[in-house]
């Protein structure tokens, strides 16, 4: 019965677990360990935040929360900024497997890989004061 | 002629430093910790002058509405016992607000610049204290910087106070240095030195002051104690007016 009961909770443990995204931030600006709690308080406004870490040192910060909220890389990069510091790049592991990265995001808009045209007008000046005057 | 020198001096120098640390016992600091919070604070002064003890307590109540905008109340209460008179009461009530209006962040590393201002209230007795207690209005508009890395910090403090129907118009600069004696941790245990200068210029009676403070600081992830000695090292003033120093001891709590 006990065995039972406890291959339940692990199962269930095991469950929960995969019901969590994992979010892990580089964030700039934190200067002392007192910043470090201003940063966790603004996030603790996340209701069923888990596992928060700071690392002051390297500015690593991470996190899980539920993975139904659907909590966005917007939303986290957003509470950064209102916690007054500065995101570098942020990664999140999705409980589904799928990972996501702000540096994804930055690759989609490389102004390189972007198609670059340009229109040259050749001006006309009398053709222009003609079009105006009809 | 060797005040302005110093003043100038410890000014421009500080153009050079500033690059540091809020040192939070006597001085201010650009750092906001996170929008949306409020800290309750205390930082009992007992100030030793020629004219005798002044016991200055106040109840600080800070609350941060974004990142970077502030706004406060200080509500304090002074006790006193000069050759004049002792007495005690209700000092003049302080409302503060304060507005960064830069931020330049690196890793571990900050920098921060800040407007400030602190209205003063007639409410308190008329003792000519200095800071604590006049029953006069008073503006005061500065510019707070600082820059904190997890290895020492500086700010600096600029500022006037303007007093339109007294004789204390004041000039002020403050630089600070804090050094943490313990390795950096999160969640933070802290035990923090600060060097803290403060310059004080009152124009209209032609007094020039310069304090030391040495102070020293636990802080834990949301509280912090701090105790200081500050000392004059300059004291220019009228005769029977000389500071001759001030214990501070303080607390804060950050929810």
């Amino acid at each position: 019965m006990t065995t039972m009961f406890i291959a339940m909770l692990a199962i269930f443990s095991v469950n929960a677990q995969k019901q969590m995204d994992k979010f892990m931030i580089q964030v700039d600006g934190l200067g002392c360990p007192f910043c470090a709690y201003g940063l966790e308080k603004k996030f603790k406004e996340f209701k069923g935040i888990k596992n928060v870490k700071i690392d002051i040192e390297t500015g690593d910060f991470s996190f899980s929360y539920p993975a139904e909220k659907e909590l966005t890389m917007s939303d986290v990069i957003k509470q950064v900024e209102k916690a007054g510091y500065t995101p570098v790049n942020s990664k999140i592991m999705r409980a589904n497997g799928k990972i996501e990265s702000s540096e994804d995001d930055k690759a989609e808009i490389n102004p390189k890989s972007l198609v670059h045209e340009e229109v040259f007008v050749v001006d006309n000046s009398e053709q222009y004061s003609e079009s105006i005057e009809k | 002629m060797q005040k302005y020198i110093l003043f100038t001096f410890l000014f421009l120098g500080s153009f050079f430093l500033v690059k540091a640390q809020g040192p939070p016992i006597t001085g201010d600091k650009p750092i906001m910790l996170g929008g949306n919070s409020f800290t309750t604070k205390t930082l009992t002064e007992i100030r030793f002058t020629e004219r005798g003890r002044f016991t200055y307590i106040p109840l600080m109540l800070h609350y941060l509405p974004t990142s970077n905008s502030f706004i406060g109340v200080h509500i304090p209460f002074i006790n006193f016992d000069t050759f004049l008179e002792d007495d005690q009461g209700l000092a003049d009530i302080k409302i503060l607000g304060k507005y960064q209006f830069f931020r330049k962040d690196f890793t571990g590393k900050t920098f921060r610049a800040v407007a400030k201002t602190i209205q003063t209230l007639p409410t308190g007795i008329d003792i000519d204290a200095i800071n604590l207690s006049t029953d006069k209005y008073a503006g005061y508009y500065g510019v707070v910087a600082g820059y904190e890395t997890l290895k020492y910090g500086i700010s600096s403090e600029l500022g006037y106070n303007w007093m339109p129907n007294g004789t204390l118009d004041e000039l002020l600069y403050k630089l600070g240095v804090g050094l943490p004696l313990l390795k950096p941790q999160y969640p933070n245990k802290q035990l923090n030195l600060y060097f803290e200068y403060a310059n004080s210029w009152v124009f209209e009676r032609d007094w020039y002051q310069l304090f030391y403070a040495q102070g020293i600081q636990y802080a834990g992830k949301n509280i912090t104690v701090d105790f200081a000695i500050q000392l004059p090292l300059v004291n220019d003033v009228s005769e029977g007016r000389e500071f001759r120093y001030s214990l501070f001891l303080g607390t804060r709590y950050t929810f």
